[in-house]
Order: structure tokens, then sequence, then C-alpha cells
């Protein structure tokens, strides 16, 4: 063949042929480009204007997968239409061939028919802008090229047009509504419809089930293939005059049309061509979110498919995202994230809390710690500071006060400790370490003495009320004369100084060591390693100078380091007698009444520490040498007789005073009868004593162990301290007051002795385990109980009973009766009353309503009847009838009752 | 064959004697600790299996769906 077209196109060969007219493969003359002409010999009954307006339409078409539209015009009657020649095979020949694509292929030609189809249905196409529907879409109008790709082709121009004669049908793959059939959700004629649809069914039967598209003739309803416009409804249908609604195909039937197809390419078959008799695709290779669109596709109501080729598209190129595989790991994922984020920050939080909590015990074991450090040394104030500081306030963070704070804070407000004795008062802090102290008579004030002054304090406010400068050596001393007067060895000379006024009473030469009479009218003084001494009367006269004929104290060359107890320097009560050691190990006593005749107890020794002084007539010392030979003995100076002695292997201490001579043996001190040598214990400690000292009443020693321990006057342990690190060299006690200090320390320990007549001291076994501890009202018994049970003891905490409370788990309350002792016991349903002397049961009644405990009575209610029980003798002081809000009238009522029969 | 994992007994005693002093606050410290560290650890087994189980899902879908960037728009 070798026709002419248009005097353009000149016709190769004929390519197809169907309803619609012949297809032909042309080729245009002058530009030699292969078209393919579509001749239809259908009549066109549109406007020329509008025809070509509708041409130039659908020539501006240009996508990828549908094919260009050149021309459109009329030749002898033939419309033709000049379209690109795409060159492959359209799909219809595979599936005639029994082949079946794979799913991914079908899925990638969806995606791209959707595309073509999203463009063709926008409504921007020509004038004015409307969207076009292709209506024919089946695998013979889908051209796969040989890249891989697909092409929608026959694109009829005439439906296009929407000419009313040349609406096609390709069964299986034409949409119900292309039937004029109306599925539509909100259809009133589906009666009509019906009936229509059978009319049409019946004309179906005529029509070609090949893939030809084939034109429906003699149909009541007028179609047009048009996008719908203003004039018709939403589901693109309209009515005519009869009120008979007609299906207009739309969007949607492409989107059935292309769901057929993809159906037809993934199974093999063609859909059934009604559209409810369509079977589900199945198949294991089938994935069930592809069946579900495209059979959502092929919905036979039109509103139920997608809706517009974009919703379809998005299906397919959301595949991985909607399938149930990707769901289901999203869901793992949140729940995983959840999960892991909940135990990261519930782990961290624990952590912190935790970390916080061991901060707080930290502090407050510190606290609680620094709180018996300072009651130790006496401060009771910041004791109670840092005990309370020891108990945070409770919360999450903060973990419940520990057993030490609790300690501490109960021993610094002294809550369980009325004992009577010394305790610690206050604490003095010097500027260097402590070398003497000492304390008044009356024992309000103290002197200290450290490296280049003496301070004078009060013991019972702890405040220094002088500082007085002394000779710059560790044998500088200080003594009492009376409450008021001291003697120290000042800077300059000795010195008389009186507190009270706060001056200087005489200067005398100078002085380390001194000794003042008992009488407090003689003073004398030694300065360092002079061989001469120097008594002065109360009022510093010089009375008397004693020549020690070239002897001298045993002193180092830097007295720094000296140690002052070992040299000997003591007047008798009245003064008269001076006794004096000498570095020689002399030991000799002056009569200041006859200095010539001296007493010679030494001439010479190998002893090289010497303590001891006078008690009446008598003189106590002990002497010793560096190998800790000894001797101890008791001479009467009037007789110059010993009395007493002892020969010792080891040093012992020995403390002399008017009234008594005391001897320290390691851990047991003794006073000795000077006459019948007789012992008497006066303190008795765990470990070795270093020093001690003794009012006549009191005896405080320190141990080896840092302690410092009190006794009485018949010789039992009071209380106990302990320094700490610090040694305990230095202890006085006089009256109501000792001092401790520590020749490493700067710290002096003030005591003070505190008496609670009006309080008793009980004691019971704190291994019973209890809540709380009440003695009754005569004292003559202590009652120790929690929910669990009780226990009465005597007031020496012998126990008297052990009772265990039944089911002590339901117990709500428990309430101590103060006049008789006894114990109400309230369950939810019971109640129970022990006998605060004998612990017996005195009242039990169970089953009841209601138990109340009131200042009269306990009130208890079994559900019909009230009674009121005396909590002292668990007698039943009146009875009733109760019901409603019992707890309230039943109080008023029995109150009245009871104040009545009180009257 | 069976994995037997012992440990030394001065490990043991130590870790008994640690636990046997171990306050409540020590507990939450070092329990939230053990939370978290165990978490973590948790969290990077679990993505790292959540991670291959991604590629074979993809895979799958590869296979299913056909590959991702031929699955798109092309105008």
């Amino acid at each position: 063949m070798s026709e002419i077209i248009a005097g353009t196109y000149e016709l190769k060969n004929k390519i197809g042929s169907g309803g619609g007219g012949v297809v032909y493969l042309a080729e245009h003359l002058r530009l030699g480009k292969k078209v393919v002409l579509k001749a239809d010999k259908r009549k066109i009954t549109t406007r020329p204007e509008i025809l070509r307006r509708e041409v130039d339409a659908l020539k501006d078409l240009k996508h990828t997968y549908i094919p260009q539209v050149y021309d459109f015009f009329v030749e002898d009657e033939t419309v033709y239409t000049v379209i690109d020649y795409v060159e492959g095979e359209s799909l219809d020949k595979p599936l005639k061939r029994g082949e079946k694509f794979s799913q991914p292929q079908v899925i990638k030609w969806a995606c791209e028919l959707l595309e073509a189809l999203c463009y063709l249905h926008n409504p921007v196409h020509g004038t004015p802008p409307k969207g076009i529907v292709h209506s024919d879409i089946k695998p013979a109008n889908i051209m796969f090229k040989s890249d891989g790709d697909i092409c929608l082709i026959d694109f009829n121009i005439a439906l296009a047009l929407g000419e009313e004669n040349v609406v096609g049908l390709s069964a299986g793959y034409a949409s119900p509504e292309q039937y004029g059939l109306d599925f539509s959700t909100d259809s009133v004629f589906t009666e009509s419809s019906k009936s229509k649809k059978k009319s049409t069914k019946n004309k179906m039967t005529t029509v070609n089930d090949t893939d030809e598209t084939v034109a429906m003739k003699n149909i009541d309803e007028t179609k047009t293939l048009k996008m719908p416009t203003s004039e018709h409804s939403k589901s693109g249908s309209r009515y005519n005059s009869s009120l008979k609604k007609i299906v207009v195909p739309d969007a949607r039937s492409d989107i059935y049309s292309l769901g057929a197809t993809l159906y037809h390419l993934l199974s093999g078959k063609r859909p059934h061509k009604n559209a409810v008799e369509v079977e589900s695709l199945s198949g294991d290779d089938l994935s069930p979110l592809i069946i579900k669109i495209i059979m959502k596709a092929m919905n036979p109501n039109p509103d139920l498919r997608y809706q517009s080729a974009e919703e379809m598209l998005y299906d397919f190129t959301h595949l991985r995202e909607n399938d149930q595989r990707t769901k289901k790991r999203r869901k793992i994922i949140s729940v995983a994230s959840v999960l892991f984020s909940l135990f990261l920050v519930g782990g961290t939080f624990t952590s912190f809390v935790g970390l916080c909590r061991m901060e707080t015990t930290q502090k407050s074991l510190a606290f609680a710690e620094y709180s018996q450090n300072a009651l130790e040394a006496g401060d009771v104030d910041l004791a109670i500071k840092y005990a309370l500081d020891a108990l945070p306030e409770e919360s999450l963070l903060n973990p419940s006060y520990t057993a030490q704070a609790k300690k501490a804070l109960a021993d610094s407000l002294g809550v369980y400790d009325l004992s009577d004795g010394f305790k610690p008062h206050k604490i003095v802090e010097l500027p260097s370490e402590t070398l003497k102290i000492a304390l008044s008579p009356d024992g309000k004030t103290g002197a200290a003495v450290y490296s280049s002054a003496t301070t004078i304090f009060s013991t019972e406010t702890g405040e220094i009320m002088a500082t007085l400068p002394i000779v710059k050596s560790a044998l500088s001393d200080i003594k009492y004369v009376n409450d008021d007067v001291i003697i120290y060895a000042g800077e300059k000379g000795i010195t008389a100084y009186n507190i009270n006024t706060n001056n200087e009473i005489w200067e005398g030469k100078q002085a380390t060591h001194i000794a003042i009479s008992a009488d407090g009218q003689t003073v004398a003084g030694i300065y360092r390693d002079e061989d001469f001494a120097t008594v002065y009367d109360i009022n510093g006269n010089i009375k008397a100078t004693v020549s020690f004929k070239g002897n001298k104290q045993h002193i180092l060359e830097n007295d720094t380091f000296s140690d002052p107890e070992y040299n000997l320097m003591t007047l008798s009560a009245n003064g008269q007698y001076l006794a004096v050691n000498f570095e020689n190990g002399g030991l000799r006593i002056y009569d200041m009444e006859d200095l010539e005749n001296d007493i010679e107890i030494y001439d010479k020794s190998d002893f090289n520490h010497f303590e001891g002084g006078f008690c009446g007539k008598y003189f106590a010392y002990t002497a010793s040498d560096t190998k800790g030979i000894s001797e101890f003995a008791i001479i009467d100076i009037s007789e110059l007789v010993q009395t007493v002695g002892a020969d010792l292997d080891y040093h012992m201490d020995i403390l002399v005073n008017e009234k008594n001579i005391y001897l320290c043996d390691k851990n047991t001190i003794v006073s000795i009868n000077p006459i019948t040598g007789e012992q008497k214990e006066t303190a008795y400690t765990d470990s070795d004593i270093t020093v001690f000292a003794n009012d006549g009443v009191n005896t405080i020693a320190a141990t080896k162990k840092n302690n410092f321990v009190f006794f009485d006057e018949i010789a039992s342990k009071t209380e106990e301290y302990n320094m700490g690190q610090a040694a305990c060299n230095f202890v006085d006690i006089s009256k109501n007051y000792a001092v401790a200090a520590g020749n490493d320390t700067q710290v002096i320990r003030i005591l003070k002795k505190k008496q609670y007549e009006s309080a008793n001291t009980y004691s019971y076994d704190e291994e019973y385990v209890h809540d709380e501890a009440r003695i009754n009202k005569d004292e003559s018994k202590i009652m120790l109980f929690s929910y669990k049970g009780f226990r009465i003891c005597d007031i020496d905490g012998k126990v008297i009973k052990d009772v265990l409370i039944p089911n002590a788990e339901k117990v709500f309350d428990q309430q101590y009766i103060k006049n008789s002792g006894n114990l109400a016991v309230m369950y939810k349903d019971a109640f129970r009353l022990y006998s605060g002397e004998t612990g017996d049961l005195l009242y039990e009644e169970e089953g009841l309503k209601s138990v109340l405990y009131t200042p009269y009575g306990v009130n208890i209610f079994n559900g019909t009847d009230i009674k009121l029980i005396d909590s002292d003798s668990g007698k039943i002081l009146a009875s009733g009838k109760g019901s409603g809000n019992f707890g309230l009238i039943a109080e008023y009522l029995l109150m009245k009752n009871f104040l009545m029969e009180e009257l | 064959m069976v994995l037997k994992i012992t440990l030394p007994l001065f490990l043991l005693r130590s870790v008994k004697g640690r636990i046997d002093v171990m306050s409540l606050n020590e507990l939450l410290f070092y329990g939230g600790i053990a939370v978290v560290v165990l978490t973590l650890i948790s969290a990077v087994i679990f993505f790292v299996l959540f991670y291959v189980n991604k590629i074979k899902l993809n895979a799958k879908f590869d296979k299913e769906y056909g590959e991702k960037s031929k699955v798109g728009k092309k105008r």
C-alpha cells in the first residue's frame, strides 16, 4: 500500500483494527518520521471550531508514558488521528502466549500507568481546563517498550471529545459504570439500575468478549466520558429528564480498568466482566498488599475504589511502608525504644538517687562524728549543731536518719543522760600545745601554760580572762594561792596575779619552778638550774634565800624539752620546810628556821626522777632512775623516821596534798595512811594510768588509751571519756570542775559536775524490741511495748511479765494509760485491755464493728450495742443501743451518761 | 556440649561479702548503673539485630516489590 493521506502521510502498513477503526503505520513525507494513523469512520458531530480546540488540547499532552498526539484531521469523512509511533509489543500478546509477569515488574508498570493517569486526569488540559479520562485501559492498549517501560496508547480522540456515539467497552476491563451499572453508595436507583443492568446485560451479551473495544449501541442513557463538570454529581452521574440516574464513567473507571489490567497481568486470567463476580486474586507469589490494592481498584462501588490515580499511585509507591512486616517492625522498634528509654532513665535516676543518698549518708556520718568529737570536747552547742546537721530532711534523695546521727543528737541533747557526774561542758583552745594546767581551789577558774604565756580562763564560760607572759621554758610553773590569786613564772620574774582585779600583786626574781605552802603564806621559786631558791612571803617579800651549795636541779641544755615533773620542789603546809632534789640524785629538805640543818634524804643517788610532797608532818616521795628502779617512802619530818617505804622495779606516780598521799601503781590509785601504810583503793582503770588528780572527793585519771576516767569517793567509776587521737597528759579536778589536756593538743576540755536531783534513772534490757517505753504513775514499773507485745519491768529492770499481743498485724492503735499503767490495744474489729501491773488481760472483745479510744474510756460497738470500757479497770462504764454515726453520738451519749452517773 | 562457667572461688566470696555489707543506697547506685549498662548493651545488640533484620527484609521487599529506585516517579 502506498496511500497518501492529507498530502502528508504515507500509509505504510496496517498494524491493527478494532471497533473504533483501523490503525496504520505511516510516514511523514517531509520529516520521514514514523507515525501511527488511526482512521475512525464514525461520524463526528462536534463543530469544527470546538474540534480544533480539543485537538489542540490533546496535542499538548506530553508525558513519558503517553504517546504524543501530533494532529487530527478529517478526510473523506474519516477522522484521522496522528500519534507518535511506539515501538514495542502490546501486553496482550504475551498474555495470549500464556505468559505471566512477575509482581515487581507489574508494580513498576502500575506506577508508570498511574503516573500517566495522574497526568491525564489532572484538570489542566484545554480551554476550559479539564481532565481527560482514557476509558479503555487494557493490556492491548499498553505497549511494552524495549527499554522496559510501558506506554499507554490508543487514546481515542473521539472519546476525549465526548462524542456520544463512540463509547467503547472491553469486557473484563471496563468498569461497571461503563455498562451503566451503578453500585455507588448513594445509589437510589438500584432497582432501576438493576433493571437497566438487565437490559444492558442483555446488550452485554452481544458484547464481544475479545480484547476489542466494542461500541455500545441503543443505550438509553446518554453517556459522556469527560471528567465530571459542575453539571454532574460527584460520582459523575447525571439525571435524564425522566429522572433516571445515569452513571457517567470518570477517573474511577480508569482506576477500575487499570486494576483489571493488573489483575490480568499478575494472574494470567482476564477478570470476569461482571465486577461483582470477579474472583479475588490469590497466590503464594502475590503479596497481600498488592492483592488488596488491585481488589480495591476493582471494587464495583466506585465510591469504595481509589478516588484518584494519585491515591492508587501513593499506595504503590509506599508498599514497603504499608507492608505488615514494616508496620510490625515499627511497632517493635517503638516499643523497644520506649522500654530502653524507660530503663535508661530509670537506671540513671535510680543511680542518681543512690548517689545522693550515699553522699547524704556520708555527710550524716561525718557530722555525727563531728558532733561526738565536739561533745567530748565539751562544746555542747556545737555538738547539737553538728548533730542536727547530721539529720537531713527526709526525702527520696535523703535516706532515713542513720543510727549514728540519732545517737549523736541524743547524746548532745543529753536526752537519755540524766545521770549525775562530770559532763563535757566547754573547751578552751590555746594558741599552741598545752604544757601545764591547774584549777583554782573552787574550780571556777583555770590556768594553762603554753609556749609563751599563761592563759587564765573561766571554767563556767570557757572564756579567756587573761593572758600572762611567762618565761619561755617548759619548766615554767603556775600555782594557785587561793581562788583569786595565782603565782606564775612571769617573764620578768615570779609574779603574783589577782584574777578578779586583773592586776599584778607583786613581782620577784626570775623563777621557773614554783612551790606554795598549803597555808598560802609562803612562796618559793627556783630559776632553771640555779643553785638556790628564793622564798617569799605572800606579799612578795623575800623571806629567805636557800642555797643549795652548788647543787642544781636536773634540766636539759634546752629546757624547752625538759620535763618539769622530773624535779621536785615543794613546801610544807606552813612553809617551814622546802624539799628539793638535785641532778646528782640528791634529795634534801631545808628548814627555813634553820637553813644550816637541812635533812638529807639522799646525798647522791642514781635517781633522776623525783615526785612527792608534804602531808602534814609527813614527807612522801618516789624516786626513780632511768632503769625504772624506784623507791617510795613516807618520812615523819618531826621524828625523821620513815614510816612507810618500798623498793620497786618500776616508777610509781605520787600525789601528795595536805590531806592525803596517793600512789599510782600502773592501773590502780591508792591512798596510803602515812602512819600505818594502809592502802585504800581510790581508782581502778583497765589500762595504765599516766597522770591523775584528786580534790579530796573525786579522782580523775588519764590512761594510756587516751581516756580520762572519773571516780567518786568510793572509787566507783562514774564517767569515762576519750581524747581521741590526742594523749591525755594533764588533768586536774576541783570541786565541780575538771580539766583535761594533752601536750600534743591545743584544746583544753572542761567538764562540769551535773546533778539531776529530781531525775530518777531506770534501766532495762535494751535487747527487748520495743517502740515505746513508759513509766507508770507511781514510778514503780516500766512498760516496754510495741504492736507485737509488751514487757513489764520493775525499776531495776527485772522482768515481771512478757506478753505477746495476738493478731499483731491487725492492731491499728495502742494507748498507754498513765494512771493505771494499762495498755489498750485497738483493732478494727476487736479490743483488748492489759493490766500494767501484772500484764493480765483485763478486757477482751472481738467481732466489733468499730473501736474508738477516748479520754473517758474506749468505745466499742458490736453492731447493736455500744459500750464504754474504763481504761484503768476494764469495767463497763456504760452501755446502750447505737446506730448511725455511732462514734460521735455514742461518745456524746455515753459521756452524758457517764457524767450523769458521776453526778 | 555443656558450657560450664565457673568463677574463681575467691571472687564469689568477695562478691558475696560485698553484697552483704552493701546498703540500700549502694544498691540503688550500683544497681542503677548496672541497669543503664545492661540497657545500653541490650540496646546495641537489639539494634544490631534489628539492622540485620532490616537488611534481610529490604532484600525480601526488593524481591517482592522490585528495587526501590525503580518504583517511583518518572515524568
